[in-house]
């Protein structure tokens, strides 16, 4: 037992980056950006794969160390500022919520201003949103909340319920470097395969352990089968668990229709899906609170 | 010198070398222009003497149209110029949102920067730690989105953290259906040419901390002439901000009007917030060839790595009327 992911948790919601001046994840970004300034395009597929894999596990040993480094350093400190340390590092680790907050509010105003809803929204996810009607940007705000709640909350969770601030700091990294590295384009993907890879592997638990914080009480198989359709095998399951629960129709337009026989998601929906994953994310802190190891 | 290439200026929409077109989609500036208020500015300017080197009249009518303090006020050459006097002062490496306007990557060649581009937010964000300069567009161009405030704010803070500064190009801000208000703790570009509907008078300003707009000042004296000061002096007053206000909704109808006009010609298009829109042709460079031999300026948006489409501004139904018959006559 550990209160350190719920008080982590509402930093984060409350106070929102407070602790930016030790931003961990600008650090991640300087590594990656140093790193991929190395690369050449030019060079075999495989040595470029290889490169890139030991630039993620380097990165991702520095992480973990680093963070081990600073759980030692606070060791000295008396038992409760120990445990508000570690819950400030941890909220830097879950990060994004103003990215949520603007999700959320694209989904809320789309039925007042569809222009203005689908402008932000273009600023946010990487569609074409010109021809997006009123569902398709409710849709979208609700698929990017659902993926949203599963990276930046339920796996940083999950994994420091698992292994403490290293395993929380080594989750981020490897998700900053599948965000700057795991592009499908000729000149990135095989110096990206193995942080694309990697960020697979992170996910494939918290993605899932999402899925059931989001539909509790629904067939897992149903929320399994809707969640298939998506290219990433983790992305699909956040969002399918909202569509199941509710028997919403969600779509990217060209790319995949979760649950095809749902509905159409009203203003209701969104507000309803922003309450569940909020939930979530409170049902995982709580989750690693228990799991977690109070520092010793 | 660096290298043995000099770096080429990025194209631009406008103007160029040939005769005016008759009818010019190409530029963003306010179509309604120019502002009556602007030209009497213009033509009250006394040109027989220096302005003020130290600009200190119009830095303090700016200071005060921002509620700022006149120490925050840099005046420039109209954008362009500033853009490469940023670039200079942090140095490199300068971080952009793609696609955006290509005076950032010229600025950087010019500076003998790198350059460090984001396909999306979240990279945007990761990288800001690794650039000194980082730029976002408000509204974007060539597509007219529009990031919320709490977007800008959280980008803000996050720069300023990371000891990178972020610049916001508000250039067209003014003309945008959605005008977030810019954070206080990024940089702040404007040029109120474009609003004014007078992009010919080489005039903007940067708002910037004391400190910063002390180091962003260091530029060639007089490097705004008495044209600009008399400009930018007079976007200070109620009734040139009026005006400005009162064109917003023509533009707007006038944009929707025009994307009515492409989609019943079967072409594709992309509105965002701003006074222009995407439209996809399919083959922008020889689309926008065509159209120049018809009189028709347009903005090809190949450079900013759309070559399916074109940028269009606002422009008047008589504009757009002829535009449509030549875009009809083009894909018969």
């Amino acid at each position: 037992m550990t209160a350190v992911p719920l008080l982590a948790l509402l930093v984060d919601r409350w106070a929102g980056e407070p602790f930016a001046h030790v931003h961990p994840v600008v650090w991640m970004g300087r590594y990656l950006d140093g790193c991929a300034a190395r690369r050449r395009t030019d060079a075999p597929r495989a040595r470029q794969r290889v490169t890139g894999g030991v630039g993620v596990a380097v990165g991702c040993a520095l992480a973990g160390a680093g963070a081990a480094l600073l759980r030692r350093c606070l060791r000295p400190l008396p038992p409760l500022a120990r445990v508000l340390a570690e819950a400030a590092v941890l909220s830097t680790l879950l990060a994004e919520r103003m990215l949520a907050d603007e999700i959320a509010g694209v989904g809320r105003t789309v039925g007042r201003d569809l222009d203005g809803a689908r402008s932000r929204l273009a600023m946010l996810v990487s569609r074409d949103v010109a021809d997006l009607d009123h569902a398709q940007v409710r849709e979208a705000a609700i698929e990017s909340l659902a993926e949203n709640a599963s990276d930046s909350i339920v796996a940083p969770l999950w994994w420091y319920g698992l292994a403490g601030l290293p395993g929380a700091a080594v989750y981020r990294f490897v998700n900053t470097a599948d965000a700057m590295w795991g592009y499908r384009t000729e000149s990135w993907r095989w110096w990206g395969a193995a942080a694309a890879r990697a960020d697979d592997v992170a996910n494939w638990l918290p993605a899932r352990a999402t899925a059931v914080l989001l539909a509790p009480t629904r067939d897992l198989r149903r929320v399994a089968s809707a969640a298939s359709v998506t290219a990433s095998p983790n992305a699909g399951w956040p969002m399918a668990a909202v569509a199941v629960r509710w028997d919403l129709r969600l779509r990217k337009p060209g790319v995949y229709v979760v649950n095809p026989t749902g509905r159409t998601p009203g203003d209701a929906d969104v507000d309803r899906a922003i309450t569940a994953i909020r939930a979530a994310a409170t049902a995982a802190a709580i989750g690693a609170s228990v799991c977690g190891r109070p520092a010793r | 010198m660096n290298g043995p290439f000099a770096p080429t200026a990025p194209p631009h929409g406008g103007a160029d070398s040939a005769p005016p077109a008759a009818i010019d989609f190409s530029t963003n500036a306010n179509a309604l222009g120019p502002s009556p208020m602007a030209l009497t500015a213009l033509a009250t300017a006394d040109p027989s003497r220096y302005p003020d080197p130290a600009y200190t009249d119009v830095r303090e009518r700016l200071a005060h149209l921002h509620r700022r303090d006149r120490a925050d006020v840099v005046v420039g050459a109209g954008a362009c110029e500033l853009i490469h006097r940023a670039v200079r002062t942090t140095g490199g490496p300068l971080l952009l949102l793609e696609p955006t306007f290509g005076e950032y990557r010229y600025a950087a060649a010019v500076a003998g920067v790198t350059v460090r581009s984001a396909r999306d937010l979240d990279a945007f964000g990761a990288l800001l730690g690794v650039a000194k300069l980082a730029v976002l567009c408000v509204p974007s161009s060539p597509g007219g989105h529009v990031s919320g405030a709490d977007v800008l704010r959280r980008l803000a803070a996050q720069a300023k953290t990371s000891g990178c500064r972020l610049l916001l190009d508000l250039a067209y801000h003014p003309l945008s259906q959605q005008r977030p208000p810019p954070p206080a703790d990024s940089w702040q570009l404007w040029a109120p040419n474009k609003a004014h509907g007078v992009t010919g008078v080489r005039a903007g300003y940067v708002l910037a901390a004391p400190d910063d707009a002390a180091r962003l000042r260091a530029a060639p004296s007089w490097v705004l002439s008495a044209h600009g000061v008399a400009f930018l002096a007079c976007i200070t007053d109620p009734a040139a901000r009026r005006w400005v206000r009162t064109s917003r909704a023509t533009l707007w109808r006038w944009r929707d009007e025009l994307a009515a006009e492409l989609r019943a010609c079967e072409v594709p298009v992309e509105t965002g917030r701003a006074n222009y829109l995407l439209a996809r042709v399919g083959d922008a460079t020889a689309t926008t060839r065509q159209l120049r031999l018809a009189g028709i300026g347009v903005r090809d948006a190949t450079s900013f790595g759309r070559p399916d489409a074109l940028r269009l501004s606002a422009q008047p139904p008589e504009s757009q009327a002829v535009l449509r018959t030549a875009l009809r006559a083009i894909r018969a």
